[in-house]
């Protein structure tokens, strides 16, 4: 066998990764409460490095969600100008320049400099994106992207660990710009987030306060560098195999042949899902990805991608019944 | 609430199909509450099936209780009939009826609902649904084989003028029919396109349309034959028609068969019977003669049929009976003590093509037995009749005496009683007078001096063909001599009476030798019927005394039409081979079709015990797997095992369920199946460069583990069922 492709420490490396994701799942759910399935997404997406959206309705806890996130993580780079956790409250007369950053005129030195704006930051909270006009959803996309912003055609890089936790609410649909089926592309996940369960209710009331004197400082942070650490682990060392590239095409092929979609998924959102199945893998403790990933995240990765016939509006019930046959191959091609 | 049209409207007609389905399949063997009662249990079985199907029943509990109920309905819609009481209230028609509808009722019910319950849960039973509703469609189509129901003479006539038998061809349609059905349900399986299924019950009425008002046409009109080559229907008694049991013969059966010399305004001669001859057998004088009837008795006026019970003996009065009512020896004849060097036997089968009052067989029959009709389609009646035919030449008989020593003073005088008219015995003196005086006291010269004395004096005319009053034939014989065979038969048996020889007038028919044309079969028309004289000669019986007057004025009988003769002997023979230990020359298809079938059930229960040894074979291979075999493979043979022993009690991954999920969903029973589900995935989906094979003995610890907590929790009697199932394991996926 040939083991000079396999590095030495590779086992402690998916060792550290994993280590990291429980560290940050405690952190998280000591924070938030009745969130288990929400964390687990958006950890998952943080190691894929794929950013998200959250549909939901006021006061769910996303902003304590991802502000916990951003407290989770330290920034061992204090000297730099990006700050571990930024929120942006989206508005329709918000400008481009406002989340992006604006040059300025130093009249001490007589030269422009630039002032780096809320994307610099490890987390960005984008609260309410819909809210906003579309050249400013257009700039945080291409941000999203690209991971730098363009201002007065000189391009400034954001940080490497850059991710984005958006939300819009579904039903205050007046007066807002809808993210077009295109830009829903560029998000990993969309993540619709429903009322917690009586149980959790009850022990986020029993909770609050002691929440609020000790946001869960007690417990162990994680720095900005190993989660990017953790990241390369994860698309390195978590095994794909070859028939796992088949059952997603074959999922795809079979979603875009579906008479209930008029718009299929991308090819971009299957070169998207791959860490993310990566990533969901290794939360499980494993170093390989299973049909067991594929079910677990197809809906959360096509449902937004897809657009739908008239008169169908359950997309993960589409999903479902276009990935089943995919899914069963793969399933039954183990026990040959 | 809101109301899905398109599924409402899919139900309707689907329910309407089955319904369709079971009413045109108990359409050729039930009664018409029989026919109701399966359209509208086809239509309350499809619509019960789903609401069986969401029910928390498992499916092969409800195929098993569904027989069962079944069976329990089916004895309770019997009720009606069996119970002496219900029969007696209801009535017999009523409570047929009722039987039959409700047993055509729950059959229907229970079985749609269970089938289509089934479908709803696991699509393949579609198959199943499908091959039922065709069965039930081919059935009306495969009863035409036995004529059960009226024939599409559109489709049939010009099959039989070019001589086919149309059974295949009924077949075939059928088959095509339950084809274009089952292409047209395949689309069913994409459940989307309502456009098939109304196709489908296209196709359905449609047969209805065609059988409905065949159907009624049948019950009101007797049925219609098509006869080859004429192109005349010939009526034909579907019952055989009553028994002309009046002695004075006045009452006539409604069809009545030709009388003698009957040949009609019509220039074509009917076919009557077909007679198949088994021993090679041509008389000397060139005729064979077939009797059906004899006249011996003198009842002051005229010849009737004798009503003593004591002469005629050796003529059957009845048909014999097939089944259970068969006597050993077939009809009563009681045969007349013969010289066995003047006759041979001769065995032959007379199958009827129109209906005949009495059986007809060649002379003199000894023994008649009833036989199966080769051809119901073709033939009303068929029997055997076993023959003991005089050979040699009339002149052998010289000498004879007349009548029989044995018989008694009142037989003597009934075959000799003649009318009180001395001419008769003025003009019988005459003839014999001309003899020699050797031949003068012996009786056969005596008779055929009569015969030939008559057909020199008579004239043969049809056009006298009254024997109304009863000085008929002594108008005849004492007038211008003019008449038909009747009258001759009557003259000779009179004259031949007083002279002291018994003698009778005997009917049927009689067929020129030369028109069997070498072959087995002779096929006798309505031109054949004959009437002629009988005397009975010491040792030998009833000897014919055929009059055929030299001067006619009509033509003889036309030979039978050599083609026909031959199609219906060959339908005739159908039976034949197997009782007379002959090759068969020419099977049917209908014949072959069915050897090729019993050939194919052979072969498939062949197929499906090897099919048993070997799905054991493969279980048990599949369960030794973690104890043999190369180590590289051992976690797939362990886990491949572990499900089997799951498959066993019922446990089986659902469609679509990830083997981690099944593995989650069955934890709190199974806890080993869990790292058994982790070590194959790992060894499947996992790094091959970084493989981590796991200890031989862990895996097998935990296949012990499965075992007992399977033991734990699985009852014995459904791990003992799983271990005698040969086909558990084919549900492993």
């Amino acid at each position: 066998m040939n083991t000079s492709t396999i590095p030495a420490n590779r086992g402690t490396l998916l060792d550290q990764a994993y280590e990291l994701a429980q560290t940050l799942e405690r952190r998280l759910q000591h924070a938030i409460r009745g969130r288990e399935a929400v964390i687990d997404l958006l950890l998952t997406a943080l190691l894929a490095d794929g950013h998200v959206l959250l549909e939901d309705y006021p006061g769910s806890g996303k902003t304590t969600l991802a502000k916990a996130l951003g407290d989770a993580i330290e920034d061992d780079q204090p000297h730099d100008e990006i700050v571990a956790f930024r929120r942006i409250q989206f508005t329709p007369d918000l400008l481009p320049s406002d989340i992006t950053g604006v040059t300025v005129f130093d009249p001490d030195t007589g030269s422009f400099s630039f002032r780096p704006g809320p994307l610099f930051a490890h987390i960005v909270l984008a609260d309410e994106i819909n809210r906003t006009s579309p050249k400013v959803q257009a700039a945080m996309l291409e941000a999203m992207a690209e991971k730098q912003v363009t201002v007065d055609n000189v391009s400034h890089p954001l940080d490497e660990l850059f991710f984005v936790v958006a939300t819009q609410n579904p039903r205050d649909q007046a007066g807002t710009y809808p993210l077009p089926v295109a830009q829903h592309d560029r998000f990993l996940f969309k993540i619709r987030m429903d009322y917690i369960e009586r149980e959790a209710e009850l022990d986020v009331l029993r909770s609050a306060r002691e929440r609020r004197q000790a946001p869960g400082l007690d417990l162990p942070r994680v720095s900005r560098s190993s989660v990017v650490l953790a990241r390369r682990t994860v698309e390195s060392f978590v095994h794909v195999d070859e028939r796992i590239h088949t059952c997603l095409v074959d999922m795809a092929r079979s979603i875009r042949e579906s008479p209930h979609v008029t718009q299929g998924v991308s090819t971009r959102s299957l070169v998207l899902m791959l860490p993310a199945l990566q990533a969901s893998a290794l939360k499980r403790g494993r170093d390989y990805v299973t049909a067991e990933d594929v079910a677990y995240l197809a809906p959360y990765v096509f449902a937004h991608r897809m657009e739908l016939a008239p008169g169908i509006d359950d997309a993960s019930e589409v999903i479902r019944e276009c990935t089943r046959p995919a899914m069963e191959t793969l399933t039954r091609s183990t026990l040959r | 609430m809101k109301v899905d049209w398109n599924l409402a409207l899919k139900r309707l007609v689907g329910a309407l199909v089955w319904g369709l389905a079971l009413a045109i399949g108990a359409w050729s063997i039930s009664v018409s509450t029989g026919i109701l009662g399966g359209f509208l249990g086809g239509f309350a079985g499809f619509l019960s099936g789903p609401l069986l199907a969401r029910t928390r029943l498992r499916t092969p509990t409800i195929l098993v209780g569904g027989s069962l109920l079944g069976a329990v309905g089916l004895w309770l819609a019997g009720l009606p009939t069996r119970s002496r009481i219900l029969a007696g209230l209801f009535g017999p028609e009523l409570a047929y009826g009722v039987a039959d509808g409700t047993t055509w009722f729950l059959g229907g019910l229970i079985l749609v609902g269970c089938l289509h319950a089934a479908t709803v849960r696991h699509a393949s039973f579609m198959a199943v649904e499908l091959a039922l509703v065709c069965l039930a469609l081919i059935t009306p189509l495969s009863a035409h084989r036995d004529g059960f129901i009226s024939r599409p003479h559109l489709f049939v006539d010009p099959l039989w003028s070019q001589g086919w038998d149309p059974v295949p061809f009924l077949m075939a349609a059928g088959a095509l029919t339950a084809a274009t059905l089952l292409v047209l349900s395949v689309g069913r399986f994409n459940r989307r396109n309502t456009l098939v299924d109304l196709g489908l019950l296209l196709m359905l009425a449609f047969l209805v349309t065609v059988l409905l008002p065949l159907n009624r046409l049948q019950q009101l009109a007797p049925e219609q034959k098509p006869m080859g080559q004429n192109g005349q229907q010939e009526q034909e008694g579907k019952p055989p028609p009553p028994m002309e049991q009046d002695p004075n013969g006045k009452e006539k059966p409604r069809q009545k068969p030709p009388e003698p010399e009957d040949k009609g305004e019509q220039g074509q001669p009917k076919p009557v019977a077909l007679v198949l001859f088994h021993d090679d057998f041509t008389p000397t004088d060139g005729f064979y003669y077939f009797r059906q009837k004899t006249m011996s008795m003198f009842n002051g006026a005229r010849l009737v049929p004798d009503t003593t019970g004591l002469a005629d003996r050796d003529v059957p009065s009845r048909f014999p009976a097939a089944g259970p009512e068969a006597q050993p020896g077939g009809v009563g004849i009681v045969p007349e003590p013969t010289d066995s060097s003047l006759t041979r036997t001769v065995r032959t089968t007379v199958n009827l093509i129109i209906a005949h009052p009495l059986p007809i067989g060649l002379i003199n029959a000894t023994r008649m037995e009833a036989s199966g009709n080769p051809d119901p389609y073709h033939f009303v009646r068929a029997y055997k009749v076993q023959s003991a035919a005089f050979i040699g030449d009339l002149s052998a008989l010289m000498g004879r005496r007349a009548g029989n020593p044995l018989w008694s003073r009142q037989v003597w005088s009934h075959y000799t009683r003649t009318p009180d008219d001395p001419r008769y015995r003025r003009l019988a003196n005459e003839i014999v007078g001309r003899l020699q005086q050797q031949y003068r006291e012996d009786p056969l010269a005596q008779a055929v001096m009569v015969k030939l004395w008559l057909e020199t004096e008579g004239t043969y005319s049809l056009s006298q063909r009254i024997l109304d009053s009863d000085d008929a034939v002594a108008r005849f014989l004492f007038g211008d001599k003019v008449g038909y065979c009747v009258h001759f038969a009557h003259a000779a048996t009179h004259l031949v009476r007083s002279l002291g020889i018994p003698a009778r007038v005997a009917t049927g028919y009689a067929a020129d030798a030369r028109y069997r044309f070498e072959g087995s079969a002779l096929l006798l028309q309505d031109a054949n019927s004959h009437a002629w004289c009988e005397i009975y000669l010491d040792g030998v019986g009833w000897v014919p005394l055929d009059v055929s007057p030299q001067r006619t004025d009509a033509r003889p009988p036309p030979p039978p039409d050599a083609d026909l003769q031959r199609m219906l002997g060959q339908l005739a023979r159908k039976e034949a081979p197997s009782q007379e230990g002959k090759p068969q020359q020419k099977r049917s298809l209908t014949e072959l079709a069915r050897q090729v079938l019993a050939v194919l059930a052979r072969g498939a229960g062949i197929l499906l015990i090897l099919g048993v040894l070997a799905a054991w074979a493969g279980k048990v291979v599949r369960r030794l797997g973690p104890y043999f075999g190369p180590e590289s493979t051992r976690p797939l043979r362990t886990f491949r095992a572990a499900l089997d022993c799951l498959a066993d009690v019922g446990l089986t991954r659902p469609f679509g369920d990830t083997r981690e999920r099944f593995a989650r969903d069955l934890g709190n029973r199974f806890e080993a199946l869990a790292p058994l589900t982790e070590f194959r995935m790992r060894e499947a989906l996992g790094d091959p460069q970084n493989p981590s094979r796991p200890e031989g003995r862990e895996l097998l610890k935990h296949y012990r583990d499965l075992g007992r907590q399977i033991r734990r929790s699985v009852p014995f009697w459904r791990r003992f069922l799983g271990l005698l199932n040969p086909f558990s394991w084919l549900f492993v996926r």
